[in-house]
């Protein structure tokens, strides 16, 4: 460690030409990487697992159309729909099929009634300027489809489309034009009529899940950085020692984006957080080695000897604190879905390059500004600006009554985790947007008269040589709709059998046969969603609002116990399945890897600290003081009902990793003071090393606060939520480190001295 | 090719139009509208197209695009031959989702080639047949007239009719 230190000491204070000819190569390269960063939402490849539910969802998929895949318009007319309405929005109906993708539209139009000679009329009227038959039509198009859902509201003002997408472009990329072409469309449309067009569902979603993240990374990183900025300037006091400070931080910003776009790692749902993780962690960093330079400039030191003792000292902190945060996120590599171990080795890798920009580009910077005589002048600190900005009340109580501290602070903890044990799991896909937003606002407007949007689809297997029109069959449909309509969320119970009442045989025709020239006469896209690819498999959707993944989890056991009691002759149910029970799964089980995770991390940190300093009480009494502020933050979720989410599994794994930077700060101190000697503190030296530190851990938390402030300015409610968890771990964390932490190095220091 | 052709259509203009005319009538880009009358409903649907015609041969073009009615869409291809006489003509029609062709033959009268489906088509029971007239009307604008009839009944169980508008 020495000799690396030494190292970037003779190259970043003594060359520094040097250096900055090497980097300014580096730097383009950097920033031509930038340039080349793709995005994603990642929320399909969450799942993406080997694991047995997304393989069963993949199979299924595969052979049955999925709603989710579906594009809604809503279309409004404000003065209620009428013929004029309807025949603009009837060009729009036959326009949007000669988008590029679009492969099947259902709308008012697609609805069928059956006539008395059993054949099928629509049921809005071909003359629309029958103002009469088109307001018959459009009430009977208010009630239930065989789809499920309603098309027309009961208010008669608003109508959905529904566009679905062919199958192979339904992967998101090739969508997000799609849904541009459509938006100009219905825009057009919009124009020349007054009717309101809004494109959502969960494509769309995405999709401006997508643009969001682009938005998020310029917003949240130039906020961050002017925070980093305003908090260096409120440190320092001088705006040449602020602005200089700030050069870093961008570098290593600059170098980590750069680094993502060389390596083809994207931004997505997931990662977005990272790049101004970086930005803080490095600002931190940065700002302990400035605060140091002025220190020893104060102090007479000479500017290079400043700058070279003070990195000699502050790197191996800031080595440590860098470790155990890239141990925090490696620790995310437990988990089966690709995006989060993506996000494991990203957010290593950013971590590493950031600690590596710090050694190296903070010296230089100094190296070369203190050569002008405007920053040498506001380099040393006055002594008079110096401040403790804590009492140490609250150290020495800590100190002084360390058992009765520490065995709150133990017992505490114990109930924060027993109350967050055995963890409460949540997902929902709609976490990721804000509900503000229109297509989310719109979603929930479609779903308010059309129906769920989400099902839970059941697929089964005919029996033997049952055709899906055999009147068997059509028995155990009925059985199968009756045992699930009433249970709770089902909105709706979608087969083949909600084509019987339109099926009206016909003279010398069976029913078999009437169901078949129905289904022949309904868009094809009936056929794809509800009967399978091979025609010896169906599928039943039960539509169900996403009220997430527990209440998912609840639905699908109520699902498999009314099927289980079901006597069945014709066909063969399988397994419930289709996105929502497919995420609810996994995310319960992606979240609980997460724990296993935070477990890890949580035990191999402070053993990572009692072997940097070989001080095993250093590592015993970092647990702690550690681990109770991610379990009380837990458990408040827990308590509020909030669950554990994918966000708060992430956030507090990575805040844990963040977090011990206090810890690290102390320790740090105590080894400095020990020596050589590697004495045992005693409760006196304790005492005076966190009246020395406290003033640097504040000063961190805020730091490191301020910088996740940023965070709160994103798009995506969950950044926020990660925001305000990791500011939450990051002064409880603080609270422990200055009361918990002295008290149990005492009585750890304390069992140790008398053992001797 | 090109210059062979447009030498061939301005010696057309100055002649009586000739059957054989007719067919790069079809070349370019077109927008339809129309009708479709399913079978078995008394109601009509409102049908749009967009198609493209263009040269396969001297004597055989393509006329291919998608068209949407409210419940779907779909493409086709129709493609038109005339023999070296330019007074008889063949058609082979195909849906993008379907297998097989639908074959025609005819002669022009007029402006209009009328074709006759050369094999009856059985569905369900019942002996099919269709016609297919394709008019270039006034304006340069073309008719395209598909009714499908019940050789049983001789009744029209199947009406198609859309006017082509081509496109700048």
């Amino acid at each position: 460690m020495n000799r690396l230190t030494r190292l970037i000491v003779a190259l970043s204070v003594d060359r520094p030409l040097v250096v900055l000819a090497v980097l300014g190569p580096v730097l383009v390269l950097a920033a031509v990487g930038l340039m080349r960063i793709d995005y994603e939402d990642g929320l399909r490849a969450l799942f993406a697992t080997e694991s047995a539910e997304f393989q069963a969802y993949s199979r299924h998929a595969r052979g049955f159309a999925q709603s989710e895949t579906d594009i809604a318009v809503l279309v409004t007319a404000a003065d209620g729909l009428d013929g004029p309405a309807l025949a603009r929005l009837q060009d729009f109906v036959l326009d949007v099929q000669f988008l590029g993708g679009v492969q099947a539209v259902y709308s008012a139009f697609s609805l069928r009634h059956p006539t008395d000679d059993g054949t099928l009329a629509p049921v809005l009227p071909d003359d629309l300027t029958d103002a009469d038959a088109v307001r018959a039509g459009l009430q009977r198009a208010t009630r239930q489809s065989p789809a499920g859902i309603s098309m027309v509201s009961s208010d008669l003002r608003e109508t959905l489309v529904v566009l679905s997408l062919a199958r192979a472009t339904s992967e998101f990329g090739g969508t997000a034009g799609i849904v541009r072409n459509i938006r100009d469309l219905a825009g057009q449309t919009a124009r020349q009529d007054g009717l309101d067009f809004a494109v959502t569902g969960l494509l769309p979603v995405r999709e401006r899940i997508v643009q969001g993240l682009r938005l998020d990374q310029m917003r949240i990183n130039l906020i961050g950085a002017v925070l980093g900025f305003a908090v260096a300037l409120l440190m320092f006091r001088s705006l040449w020692v602020a602005c200089l400070n700030t050069v870093t931080p961008l570098v290593a910003l600059l170098f980590c984006l750069g680094g993502f776009g060389w390596l083809g790692l994207t931004i997505n749902a997931l990662t977005n957080v990272l790049p101004v993780l970086i930005l803080v962690l490095a600002s931190s960093d940065s700002i302990h080695i400035t605060y140091d330079i002025r220190r020893r400039m104060a102090d007479g030191q000479a500017p290079r000897d400043a700058i070279a003792d003070a990195v000699i000292d502050i790197a191996p902190p800031c080595v440590l604190t860098s470790l155990t945060t890239i141990l925090a996120f490696l620790s995310l590599s437990y988990s089966d879905s690709p995006i989060i171990r993506n996000l494991a080795y990203s957010g290593a890798a950013g971590v590493l390059i950031a600690l590596l920009v710090v050694l190296v580009v903070h010296p230089l910077v100094y190296a070369l500004a203190c050569r002008f005589t405007p920053v040498l002048r506001a380099m040393p600190e006055p002594a008079s600006r110096r401040r403790h900005f804590f009492s140490g009340r609250m150290i020495l109580g800590a100190t002084a009554r360390f058992r009765i501290v520490a065995l709150g602070g133990i017992a505490l903890c114990i109930a924060a985790l027993l109350v967050l044990l055995p963890i409460r799991t949540d997902y929902r896909f709609m976490e990721n947007i804000e509900p503000t937003f229109p297509v989310a606002r719109s979603l929930v407007r479609v779903e308010a008269f059309a129906g769920p949007v989400t099902a839970i689809n059941l697929p089964l297997r005919l029996v033997g040589d049952h055709a899906f029109a055999d009147p068997e069959v059509l028995a155990d449909l009925s059985r199968i709709h009756g045992a699930l309509e009433n249970l709770p969320d089902v909105r709706a119970v979608v087969s083949v059998r909600n084509l019987l009442p339109l099926s009206v045989a016909q003279t010398g025709e069976s029913t078999a046969e009437a169901l078949s020239r129905t289904l022949d006469t309904l868009p094809g896209r009936f056929r794809e969603l509800l009967i399978g690819d091979d025609a010896r498999s169906l599928q039943i959707m039960l539509l169900v609002p996403d009220r997430g993944s527990r209440r998912v989890a609840r639905l699908v056991r109520a699902i498999d116990a009314a099927l289980v009691q079901l006597r069945l002759d014709a066909v063969r149910t399988g397994e419930p399945t289709g996105f929502l029970v497919m995420s609810g799964a996994l995310s319960d089980r992606m979240i609980r890897q997460l724990t296993v995770s935070f477990l890890f991390a949580a035990l191999a940190c402070p053993l990572l600290i009692g072997l940097w300093y070989r001080r095993f009480d250093f590592g015993l009494a970092a647990t702690i003081p550690n681990i109770l502020p991610i379990a009380l933050v837990g458990a408040g979720l827990t308590v509020m009902g909030t669950g554990i989410q994918f966000t708060s599994a992430l956030a507090l794994t990575i805040a844990f990793g963040i977090a011990l930077d206090d810890s690290i700060h102390v320790f740090n101190r105590l080894h400095l003071q020990a020596g050589r000697a590697r004495t045992v503190p005693r409760g006196s030296e304790v005492r005076r090393a966190m009246m020395q530190v406290s003033p640097v851990l504040i000063t961190t938390t805020l730091i490191l606060s301020s910088g996740i402030l940023a965070t709160q300015a994103s798009e995506m409610p969950t950044i926020r939520f990660f925001g305000i968890l990791c500011i939450a771990t990051f002064f409880l964390a603080l609270l422990c480190d200055l009361i918990l932490l002295p008290a149990l190095v005492t009585w750890i220091s304390g069992t140790r001295g008398a053992s001797r | 090719m090109r210059v062979a052709i447009l030498a061939l259509s301005a010696i057309l203009i100055a002649a009586p139009l000739h059957a054989a005319g007719l067919l790069p009538s079809f070349l370019g880009h077109w927008t339809g509208d129309g009708y479709l009358k399913p079978p078995r409903s008394d109601s009509r649907q409102k049908i749009r197209c967009k198609v493209e015609g263009h040269e396969m041969s001297d004597m055989q073009i393509s006329f291919a695009g998608r068209c949407a009615t409210t419940s779907g869409a779909g493409g086709f291809r129709l493609l038109i031959a005339s023999d070296a006489s330019g007074r008889n003509f063949a058609a082979r029609a195909s849906l993008a989702n379907r297998e097989g062709q639908v074959a025609y033959a005819g002669r022009a009268e007029e402006n209009t080639i009328a074709l006759v489906q050369s094999e009856p088509l059985i569905e369900r029971g019942r002996t099919l047949t269709s016609t297919l007239r394709l008019t270039v009307v006034d304006g340069g604008d073309i008719l395209l007239e598909n009714p499908i009839v019940d050789l049983a009944d001789n009744a029209v169980v199947q009406e198609l009719s859309i006017r082509f508008v081509r496109q700048e």
